[in-house]
């Protein structure tokens, strides 16, 4: 029995049991009937070589370090942004199930990639075309159920879903293209299986998301372009490659700490003004960084000081006019100096984010800009 | 002079592909700095202000004949009045004008007018007619409270006043 039908036939097995089972759900059947639908294609060309194994040992330990690395920073960051159990099936059979069909999907889609690469003679028009193709066919189901009608909640899933999503199939053939099918089969199954194994994850939102996916993939570029000069060390390299490599490096490096302060990781974070209600000290368009206190440091703190707090739906970053105690407890009254009246309700101690560093003209423009866009009905 | 040229060709890829993913991580950091930093836009609780949009003025423009409007006054923050009605029917109309006089341009963010309709006079009736809800910078915006005396309340009232109290609060747009 030939090579490929031993394959179709297990494929075929195992989606056939996963369409039966009661706990597959909607979603996943779909991609399974898609998964055999790719497989069916691809062998349409049965006389082209299967799954192109490459060599190159150095291929293998790139792929698996990145996504090592990958998962560390990601799980790493569950420590920053805390935890939550995985929405995942985590008992044995649900685990098996989700195995098998995040696996076929990924196997039928990567088997179909290569066939086109492959027979398009690895022609980038044509490889271009293939990945479109295959995003069209895979686009995530969200895309079409979800209201979007807000327009805030549609930016968010065109960047942390969506350009995840677009990301992952771009390299995935850039992978096929420049290495072989089984390198980007590995990576997808190394990306993907832990996510679903795991049983807490990290507390992610889009942004996070959608930031941790861009820079991964930078690093893959950059690991691979490296690797394709094929030459190691840093020292042995041409000045003019070294010097790209040294771009990539400080790019990732600038994008990791950038996002980082954005997210607030380190003790100081950014904040974009909306309002005049501090005019002069800033003003709307500025940003200012706050620096995060301690609870001992919250109790501390003097009457001219600027505090940023969180109220109910926002945060407020207004001058401390009278420092109130009653008894162990510290309230805060606080007043914005372009404003002739303090603010109505006193501050706690607990509502207090950080104190007031110094600010950055203009720079929170574009923030407003987008606020002001998103937010118009 | 090939490689030479592919060298250039590849390094201006490269650098297109770190412009296009600085691009991208930015807009994601403008975005998420738009939704997750929603300062106030710090107002006050009143008609009020520092920054600038108070009340410039309040004037009578229509009184029933008998009828005694007063003196209204107004303050940056308050207008008071004290209409003096005599027969069902009678009505006074005065109109209250705010003005933002800041640079900054304001939005109207609550409006609530309470009577006092346990212990005030149930034959005094109080209106109030609606106002902009964007006040620009240098813009005005006027408003009517018309005080009538019901006509359907044949027997005299033992109370003989009742006052109406308004918030009208504005905040920075």
């Amino acid at each position: 029995m030939k090579k490929q039908t031993v394959i179709l036939l297990l494929f075929l097995l195992s989606t056939g049991i996963l369409l039966l089972s009661s706990s597959t759900s909607l979603y996943q059947k779909i991609e399974l009937l898609i998964g055999i639908v790719f497989l069916l294609v691809a062998f349409y060309y049965k006389n082209v070589h299967i799954i192109r194994f490459t060599r190159n040992k150095k291929d293998f330990i790139a792929i698996i370090f990145l996504v090592l690395l990958f998962h560390l920073s990601y799980f790493s960051l569950g420590f920053f942004v805390g935890f939550q159990t995985n929405p995942y099936n985590q008992n044995i059979l649900g685990i098996i199930q989700n195995l098998l069909s995040s696996g076929l999907l990924i196997f039928s889609t990567e088997y179909l990639r290569s066939i086109l690469i492959i027979k398009n003679q690895r022609n980038k028009p044509a490889l271009f075309l293939s990945t479109l193709f295959l995003i069209i066919i895979t686009i995530p189901y969200p895309f079409f159920t979800y209201s979007f009608s807000n327009k805030e909640m549609f930016f968010q899933f065109l960047l942390g879903t969506m350009l995840p999503f677009l990301m992952n199939h771009i390299y995935s053939s850039y992978l096929d293209y420049k290495t072989s099918s089984c390198i980007s089969i590995l990576f997808r199954l190394l990306e993907e299986v832990p996510l679903l194994l795991f049983p807490v994850l990290p507390f992610t939102n889009w942004y996070i998301t959608g930031s941790i996916h861009l820079i991964k993939y930078l690093l893959l570029s950059m690991i691979f372009k490296y690797h394709s000069i094929k030459e190691f060390p840093f020292s042995h390299l041409p000045k003019k490659n070294s010097f790209i490599l040294l771009l990539y490096a400080f790019v990732l490096i600038f994008a990791t700490i950038f996002t980082s302060f954005m997210l607030g990781i380190f003790r100081y974070e950014p904040l974009a003004i909306l309002s005049n209600s501090m005019y002069p000290t800033y003003q709307r368009g500025d940003v200012i960084v706050l620096k995060k206190l301690s609870s001992i440091e919250k109790r501390q703190l003097k009457e001219q000081e600027i505090i940023v707090f969180e109220t109910s739906h926002q945060l407020v970053a207004h001058r401390i006019f009278k420092v109130v105690k009653q008894g162990n407890d510290i309230f805060y009254q606080t007043k914005g100096d372009n404003n002739n009246m303090p603010d109505n309700n006193f501050v706690k101690v607990q509502q207090i984010k950080g104190v007031y560093c110094f600010s950055l003209k203009y720079l929170g423009f574009p923030s407003i800009w987008l606020h002001d866009v998103l937010k118009e009905e | 002079m090939k490689g030479v040229k592919n060298m250039r060709q590849n390094k201006k890829k490269i650098l297109l592909s770190l412009s296009i993913f600085l691009f991208l991580l930015l807009i994601m950091a403008v975005g998420y700095a738009s939704f997750a930093t929603q300062l106030r836009l710090s107002g006050s609780a009143e008609i009020i202000g520092a920054w600038d949009v108070r009340i410039t003025n309040i004037e009578v423009v229509q009184a029933s004949e008998g009828t005694n409007p007063g003196t209204p006054s107004f303050t940056n923050t308050s207008a008071t009045f004290n209409a003096q009605l005599v027969k069902p029917k009678d009505e006074i109309i005065y109109r209250v004008t705010i003005q933002n006089l800041g640079s900054i341009n304001a939005k109207l963010e609550n409006v609530v007018f309470q009577t006092d309709e346990k212990t005030g006079s149930s034959a005094i009736l109080y209106q109030t007619t609606s106002f902009a809800n964007k006040l620009k910078a240098g813009e005005k915006t006027s408003f009517d409270v018309i005080v009538t005396y019901d006509e359907n309340s044949k027997i005299p009232p033992t109370t003989k006043s009742k006052t109406i109290t308004g918030i009208i609060e504005y905040v920075q747009e």
